[in-house]
């Protein structure tokens, strides 16, 4: 049989299956548009959050619901829409289609790709709005992620199912903290979503072009709402990039979510209440603009093996004015989260990047969420660079100090210089106990701190060449037994010589 | 008090004896003034709305809808 007679067998067959049903539509009339956000008249019976459609193909989902009008924000192309266009209500919720064919695609807030390929074929249809687990259905927070970053990773290590905040001004290496935890999630089966917020569409696609060449789209997926994007997507993207999230959850799997940036979210969501005329509070704020991120972050957690076992992590970002932490929406997300990870300008621009102000980060889970490797080493290190700080001061008057002083000085300087590392170059959990334990036992006191990091690239090199098994068996235990001390100090003693 | 207003869109003109038998199959349109509308775009059918309802019974909006269940199921 010809390819166009089983074509049009088959398209004979769809149509015979088609049944259709007589159904009553409420309808509305559009009075006013407005900047992404319109006004109807009619729509007695609609709900909140639903969707209602025009005849041009255009959707918008319901956020306002007054005595005798009905506020909706445009999920498309707004301009198109004119006074006394029709509307009808769909009856459904927005949602967003998913299914695992979304791994490694670009997707907008409403599941449709932008990357090019082929549409996704979707297996169902996950709400963008959802509560969030209750207290029954959690899990505490065991289970170790590993950032590859040997400062986030020993000093405010973060677990699977935590919410950690990263913070700081622009320029500070916020999304390259974010980009290097998704690297570093080769192999570790998390599947990784970046959702972009209000972001140029030139990063996003450098960020792609990233994850591509280092294989990490494997297992990630890109949602993105540019600043070109109407306010209504970068709204929603955040809730979208969550009900994915939920998606691979409910399968039981890992997911890391990074919102990049929840500032940018928070302006989206200014813009729309202004234009709803809604009262303006603190900054022009809308009164709810806590239980903006709240909702959102709160669906973040690790569930019991009842719900699947599955957790969601999320790397909320926050740009801060002029280092104010103190400033309305970073301490709403502060307060929202479960630890924040504080990048400083004067550090980064001192060359001491990440530029991570350990003094001011903490995770709140701590090390319950550190792998017991990790823990061995890095037990000490933040009370002992917290020293270290406090006797800095004291390092210009080196001829006047004791021995002590001097010694406890000069092993603070080098573990702070251990604490650096290159962008987009994260590092395995065994790589990083044995480079902190080489600085923690002392090896490092005879070398001069300029040549610390220049020690470290030998050792990384050596232990990448020479000692694979080493660093499998690490990685594998999770422990540093006396036996792999043993191994270690062979490695460091002959770099050191 | 004014009677409520229900319309009903049609391709053609109805007559009166075609409007009774469209409110005779619709109970909310009997209390209600009928006022007919026409719209060639419908094809054939017609539409009915009373306050904000619509009940869309044209051949257009079942033309659309079968294009819309085809492309989606194939």
């Amino acid at each position: 049989m010809k390819i166009i007679d089983q074509n049009v067998q088959d398209i004979e067959k769809e149509i015979d299956s088609y049944h259709p049903n007589v159904k009553t539509e409420e309808i509305g009339w559009v009075t006013e548009v407005k900047d992404g956000v319109i006004t109807l008249k009619g729509l007695d019976n609609v709900s909140y959050g639903e969707m209602i459609t025009f005849d041009s193909g255009v959707t918008a989902m319901v956020i306002d619901l007054l005595e005798d009008q009905v506020g909706a924000i445009v999920l498309g192309n707004y301009l198109s829409l004119q006074f006394g266009d029709l509307a009808k209500a769909t009856g459904k919720t927005l949602s967003v289609p998913v299914s695992d064919e979304i791994i490694g695609r670009v997707v907008n807030p409403l599941g449709e790709v932008i990357d090019g390929g082929s549409p996704i074929k979707a297996d169902t249809l996950y709400p963008v709005e959802k509560m969030a687990p209750g207290v029954v259905a959690r899990k505490s927070v065991t289970v170790p992620l590993q950032t590859g970053i040997k400062a986030i990773d020993a000093l405010i290590p973060i677990g699977r199912g935590q919410r950690e905040l990263i913070i700081g001004d622009r320029g500070t290496g916020k999304t390259t903290i974010a980009i290097d935890t998704i690297l570093s999630q080769k192999g570790q089966n998390v599947i990784c979503i970046y959702c972009a917020i209000g972001q140029k569409n030139s990063k996003v696609a450098g960020l792609v072009e990233l994850l591509k060449e280092n294989k990490a789209m494997d297992y990630s997926i890109v949602v993105s709402a540019a600043a070109a994007d109407p306010a209504s997507q970068q709204y929603i993207a955040p809730y979208s990039a969550t009900a994915i999230a939920e998606y691979f959850l409910d399968k039981g799997k890992d997911v890391l979510v990074i919102y990049d940036d929840l500032t940018k979210h928070a302006y989206a969501y200014r813009q729309i209440s202004l234009i709803l005329r809604r009262p303006a509070g603190r900054e022009a704020y809308p009164g709810d603009v806590f239980y903006l991120h709240s909702r959102l972050l709160e669906r973040s957690c690790r569930v019991t093996e009842e719900y699947g076992g599955g957790s969601i992590t999320a790397l909320p970002i926050i740009e801060t004015l002029e280092n104010d932490v103190s400033a309305y929406i970073p301490t709403n997300v502060i307060s929202i989260t479960d630890g924040q990870i504080f990048l400083e300008s004067d550090l980064f621009n001192s060359g001491i990047r990440p530029a991570i102000n350990v003094g001011v980060s903490v995770s709140r889970v701590g090390a319950t969420a550190q792998a017991k490797a990790m823990k061995q080493v890095a037990g000490r290190l933040k009370l002992d660079l917290a020293q270290y700080r406090e006797k800095a001061a004291f390092a210009q008057f080196e001829g006047d100090l004791d021995e002590e002083t001097k010694s406890l000085l000069g092993r603070g300087a080098r573990m702070s210089q251990i604490l650096r590392q290159k962008k987009n170059n994260p590092y395995d959990l065994a790589t990083q106990v044995a480079i902190i334990w080489a600085a923690k036992g002392g090896y490092l006191d005879a070398l001069p701190v300029e040549e610390v990091e220049i020690f470290e690239g030998k050792l990384v090199e050596a232990l990448h060449t020479r000692g694979k098994k080493l660093l499998e068996k690490i990685n594998d235990k999770k422990i540093l037994g006396e036996e792999e001390e043993k191994e270690l100090e062979k490695f460091v003693k002959e770099l050191v010589k | 008090m004014s009677k409520k207003l229900g319309v009903i869109y049609s391709p053609y003109q109805l007559d009166e004896q075609e409007i009774k038998t469209v409110v005779a199959h619709f109970p909310v349109l009997r209390e209600r003034e009928i006022k007919n509308v026409v719209l060639e775009d419908l094809l054939a059918g017609v539409v009915i709305r009373y306050d904000t309802k619509l009940i869309d019974l044209s051949l257009s909006q079942g033309l659309q809808n079968l294009k819309y269940h085809v492309y989606e199921n194939y």
